[in-house]
């Protein structure tokens, strides 16, 4: 089994998505950024648009709309803080 | 005499349906309580994660942090002072407290020369200041019970605006104190004042009176040495975009724990009240009683005097 990231995903409201995946990404006021197992720590502030996660299990990426927020990585933990997350269906 | 009976029995229903409101308030009271205190659980991973984020992105600014949230400004000789009360009664004296301990702080403020704006939350703080001809700054209601994210934010809004306006504007304020009750458990809630701007994000020896906030992360991560990060897009610009965002948060929090302390205050009063209703219900069926005994006595005694008065006279 290799490495896997473990994404949580919460605003003011509470965690709104939580679970292990393989390919994480977003937008950041930089631009779009993928996050694979192994990556370096980062502090990034989103902008406004889509956060994706590619699960373990199954295969539909899970997507959730922010509002804008920050994001961190650090030892394949990857933490969403929003300041409005919602699951797009 | 029928007549006393008759307002003891009246006396003991209304009391019993009073009696019947309180218990039902404290019911409602110790419902939202549970859900005023998973509110707060709720926000907790983002306040954590906020406030980690918050340390970490400070330790790696190289140079002194010099940033308009965290920088004391001594020239602005005013003080903005944040009450969060409740907007119904029925809670015993949680505003009465509330307001003592604010009002005391705002006259030590004074004494020392700085100017006091109010920013009011809660109906009841606010009509005790407008029967006193006090103003207010700004003011908001209706939501102390169950504060909602939007709320926090407007108030954080309009604060972080005070505190970042130019020095020479009416409406800038050198540092934010917030009064509100500390939620410790169910039965101890006590009022409480926090200097929330400037940010503290270094511990610095203060002999400030009011308890400074701790030092953001001093908690969990004193000890932890912090991996080299990198930052998008720089740790000033990281930092810009989370300090107004742990304002927020921090006042968030400060209004569930003064909402889940209003329920727990409500609560109590109410049960106290229900008590007391029992209480006189009791000692009024006792009153009652004993007016139904004195009649039942006095009407024996007139009926068996009346007979002997017949049975001599024949």
């Amino acid at each position: 089994m290799s490495r896997q990231l473990t994404v949580e995903i919460a605003d003011w409201e509470g965690v709104k998505w939580r679970g292990a995946g393989r390919f994480f990404s977003a937008l950041t006021s930089e631009g779009s950024l993928g996050v694979y197992p192994r990556h370096q720590p980062l502090l990034a502030i989103l902008r406004p648009g889509e956060v994706k996660v590619e699960p373990v299990e199954g295969d539909q990426p899970v997507k959730v709309r922010v509002s804008g927020g920050f994001l961190s990585v650090d030892s394949d933990i990857v933490t969403v803080v929003a300041d409005e997350a919602e699951l797009v269906a | 005499m029928a007549g006393l009976q008759r307002v003891y029995r009246a006396r003991i229903k209304s009391t019993q349906s009073l009696g019947k409101i309180f218990r039902a308030m404290e019911l409602i009271a110790a419902s939202r309580i549970g859900r005023a205190r998973a509110a707060a659980a709720h926000q907790r991973p983002y306040a954590n994660a906020l406030t980690r984020a918050v340390a970490l992105a400070a330790s790696h600014v190289r140079e002194e942090i010099r940033h308009p949230l965290i920088s004391l400004r001594p020239e602005v000789k005013r003080v903005a002072l944040l009450v969060l009360a409740a907007d119904r009664g029925m809670a015993g004296a949680y505003t009465a407290n509330l307001l003592r301990e604010a009002e005391g702080h705002a006259a030590e403020l004074e004494q020392a020369g700085f100017k006091v704006d109010r920013f009011v939350a809660g109906r009841r703080a606010v009509s005790y200041y407008d029967f006193r001809g006090v103003p207010l700054k700004k003011t908001w209601l209706g939501s102390s019970d169950a504060p909602t994210y939007l709320i926090a934010k407007d108030i954080a809004e309009t604060l972080l605006d005070a505190f970042t306006s130019e020095s020479d504007s009416p409406d800038a304020v050198g540092e934010l104190h917030v009064v509100y009750t500390h939620f410790w458990n169910m039965v101890s809630q006590t009022p409480r004042i926090v200097r929330l701007l400037p940010l503290q994000l270094v511990e610095e020896a203060e002999a400030d009176q009011v308890t400074a906030l701790p030092p953001v992360g001093i908690e969990d991560d004193a000890a932890q040495v912090f991996p080299l990060y990198s930052f998008e897009p720089s740790p000033e610009g990281v930092l810009d975009a989370l300090l107004p965002r742990y304002v927020r948060s921090r006042i968030f929090d400060c209004l569930l724990q003064a909402a889940a302390s209003e329920l727990a205050n409500r609560q109590r009063a109410m049960h106290t009240a229900t008590d007391n209703a029992e209480d006189m219900v009791r000692k009024y069926t006792r009153l009652a009683n004993e007016a139904r005994q004195a009649d039942i006595t006095q009407e024996i005694s007139e009926i068996v005097s009346g007979a002997d008065a017949l049975a001599a006279s024949l």
